[in-house]
């Protein structure tokens, strides 16, 4: 679906992105995250096709959007950071204007506009100023205009900020909805926990270059992460639970663990009664979410590492 | 109907209910004020109230908020997503040209419609006098919708002193077109004919009009990421050196030269003010630059056309009308004479080359910010106070190092115009090299 090329764009004397290339699969919602000024944003602009890279290509489904950008924007949602709206027009006017900018038809412009105030959940504030929304509600409405022609791609970057935590859980069960809907979703953001709740990859971007780009829910269903607390400390935990079948990646200290369980529940009934019968206090043994922070920083340890090495 | 979405836009925004009442209201009073205050006439000082009011809303507001209709925009964050939108560059030229201005004009209008009513239009009749007010508002709004643009193009952001210069620039354009008529009127001499000036002059009104709308169209096609081939402006220099030099007639002439030279010579110099100014009020950005090195390298030749700055577009009319100003002068004219005009054409180009050298120089450098204004202070040292110094401690021979001006030593004003466009042009390839072939 999105295919980005060898990507290199510059600002007079910086390199934002060097050399970038990947791929999203289409229904996927990809992360895109890294510290400041990792070049997020300048992908995704290059990815809009507002930015044009000094070299490489951004295509979607085989269209480089660089050749025609303008029939590329018919498949395209992009809301930026700092996202503006016409406060002096009503909810309903705005998206009447982004209806018909995104080329529908008179007759069907209404349609489209009750249908994304409905996804957005905003059609009771339909006759309400945009400049008297909440920030949350300006968001969904910013959103809404992005959405309205139905694009098959939404880029949004950094979508939550200045969101509170109600806002961001509604936010994030909307990008769930949208991605039901058969729209492929770029989201970038520093915030990972709230990536954590509807991300289906991610993609870490440091210095201009990709760190990783991997799916995490598939990775979190082949293995399970799971957290083992003692009620006492246990001088070779570690090196005992990595010592076991289906264990990998274990961190933690004495009186606790985080680790890698491959296996189904009967596998992990039996590991839980193997541990007991190694005589370790154990008090809890529960599935812990591996979140995105985890994913983050793993990858990026894994880098500092590697930049050691050489 | 498919409404343009940026003229709808701006309809919501501009004409409420409370401004479409307030408006005539206003306008109303004031010109019942004059009505009353000249004795219940309907007549000449209404008309003048009317004109008056007509030239604030259409030249000073209008041309206020045309220049300030996408920097807004661009304040606001909604530039981008006009941008990822589908109206065409067309739509978007035309809906935020009379869009953004849509208000002011229903003041102007109405102000029109008083003037013509009231008195009778200058000696022109009813349609000349609508197109010279309605064509000069919209020449004074273009030319400050065309100026922000390219200041735009250039940096993405401008202050209130460039504001006030669009506003400056458009609303007097507009008010030296509409004055016209007030002045004593002849007949306009072009290309050995006379042409009445009522005519000549709206006939301009309008071809200037299409161009600044053109104008808009191509910088707005620009934004909106679409490609273009540099033709237009080559077409606009070629017009701009087809106009100007049709006022050029036999009493211009110096002894020994043909009208045709002196076109030439006029030609030249347009080409000249073209290379500066076009190289004053875009960006040199060293990223575009490269890309445009990128496709040259690649032979890329449609691509490098479609990145040619307008200032690079504009040196091959200056080379080209240099080289037949040289050609014609050395095969037409006294030796003498042909000798002083080529060599100093030449020389002008030669420092048009350093003076471009030293522009990129500055832009290229670790803080380019400055590099436009740092050039023009250079430039004033260079052509004003350094051979005024010179001139006055009695060295005016030397004033030919750095300036072309007839009379000065021939020997002295070519060798010193290529040594230094040479070492300028050195010193900015270096510094290319040095920040910008590889990061």
């Amino acid at each position: 679906m999105i295919e980005v090329i060898d990507l290199v764009f510059e600002y007079p004397g910086t390199r934002a992105l060097n050399g970038v290339s990947f791929q999203i699969e289409p229904g996927n919602i990809t992360a895109l995250v890294g510290p400041n000024g990792a070049g997020k944003t300048t992908l995704l602009r290059c990815m809009a096709a507002l930015e044009v890279p000094l070299h490489g290509e951004v295509r979607v489904d085989g269209e480089n959007i660089h050749e025609d950008p303008r029939a590329c924007h018919r498949k395209l949602g992009y809301l930026s950071d700092f996202f503006g709206l016409y406060d002096e027009l009503t909810v309903r006017q705005c998206l009447l204007h982004a209806a018909a900018s995104h080329g529908i038809l008179a007759r069907e412009q209404l349609r489209a506009v009750e249908q994304a105030a409905t996804r957005l959940d905003i059609s009771d504030r339909l006759e309400m100023k945009a400049g008297e929304l909440s920030r949350g509600l300006r968001q969904r409405l910013a959103i809404a205009q992005a959405v309205v022609h139905e694009p098959q791609i939404l880029m949004l970057d950094e979508p939550a900020s200045g969101l509170d935590p109600e806002a961001r859980h509604s936010l994030a069960e909307l990008f769930l909805t949208l991605r039901d809907q058969g729209m492929t979703l770029v989201v970038s953001s520093h915030i990972l926990s709230e990536l954590d709740e509807y991300s289906t990859d991610m993609l870490v971007l440091r210095d201009g270059c990709i760190l990783s780009h991997d799916p995490i829910k598939q990775e979190v269903a082949a293995s399970v992460c799971l957290r083992l607390s003692l009620t006492g400390p246990c001088s070779d935990l570690q090196s005992q639970l990595a010592g076991l079948p289906g264990v990998s990646a274990v961190e933690g200290d004495d009186e606790s663990a985080i680790f890698l369980f491959s296996g189904d529940i009967s596998a992990r009934h039996d590991l839980l009664k193997t541990l007991l019968d190694l005589g370790l206090p154990i008090c809890a043994f529960a599935e812990q979410q591996r979140n995105m922070q985890s994913a983050y920083l793993e990858s990026m340890r894994r880098q500092n590492s590697q930049e050691g090495a050489r | 109907m498919n409404i343009n979405p940026e003229f709808r836009r701006n309809l919501w925004l501009e004409l409420t209910t409370f401004r479409l009442i307030g408006m005539p209201m206003i306008l109303g009073a004031l010109l019942f004020l004059t009505y009353l205050l000249d004795g219940k006439h309907y007549g000449e000082a209404v008309a003048r109230t009317a004109l008056i009011l007509f030239g604030l809303l259409a030249f000073l507001w209008g041309t206020r908020l045309a220049s300030e209709a996408l920097i807004t925009e661009i304040r606001d964050h909604t530039w981008d997503s006009q941008r990822m939108s589908l109206i065409g560059p067309w739509s978007m030229t035309w809906g935020k040209m009379l869009g953004s201005t849509i208000y002011p004009w229903y003041g102007a209008l109405i102000c029109m419609l008083v003037y013509l009513t009231s008195q009778p239009a200058l000696g022109l009749s009813m349609i000349e006098t609508v197109v010279l007010m309605v064509g000069s508002g919209l020449l004074g709004q273009a030319i400050g919708l065309l100026s922000s643009l390219q200041a735009i193009r250039k940096s993405q952001r401008y202050g209130r002193f460039q504001t006030t210069a669009f506003l400056v620039l458009g609303a007097g354009s507009a008010l030296s077109v509409l004055s016209w008529p007030f002045a004593e009127s002849a007949a306009i001499f072009w290309y050995d004919r006379y042409y009445p000036d009522d005519r000549f002059v709206l006939t301009s009104l309008v071809v200037f009009l299409i161009w600044a709308v053109f104008g808009i169209y191509r910088m707005i096609r620009a934004e909106l990421q679409l490609r273009s081939l540099p033709w237009a402006w080559g077409m606009f220099v070629l017009f701009l050196m087809g106009y100007v030099t049709g006022f050029f007639g036999d009493r211009m002439l110096a002894t020994g030269q043909s009208v045709w030279q002196m076109r030439l010579l006029g030609a030249f110099l347009i080409t000249l003010v073209l290379a500066y100014g076009t190289a004053f009020s875009e960006r040199k950005d060293p990223v575009a630059l490269r890309r445009l090195l990128q496709y040259l390298s690649l032979y890329e030749w449609r691509r490098a056309m479609q990145t040619f700055p307008l200032w690079l577009s504009t040196l091959p009319f200056v080379l080209l009308t240099c080289t037949i100003l040289v050609f014609v002068d050395l095969t037409s004219s006294p030796v003498a004479d042909a000798k002083s005009v080529a060599i100093y054409a030449v020389a002008m180009v030669l420092f048009l080359l350093r003076d471009l050298g030293i522009l990129l120089f500055l832009n290229l450098g670790r803080n380019p910010k400055r590099a436009d204004m740092l050039t023009i202070l250079l430039l004033i040292l260079l052509y004003g106070v350094i051979p005024t110094i010179l001139s006055a401690l009695d060295f005016d021979r030397l004033t030919g190092l750095f300036w072309p001006v007839p009379g000065t030593s021939a020997d002295i004003v070519l060798p010193a115009a290529l040594a230094q466009a040479v070492v300028i042009l050195g010193l900015m390839v270096g510094r290319w090299r040095k920040h910008h072939c590889h990061y």
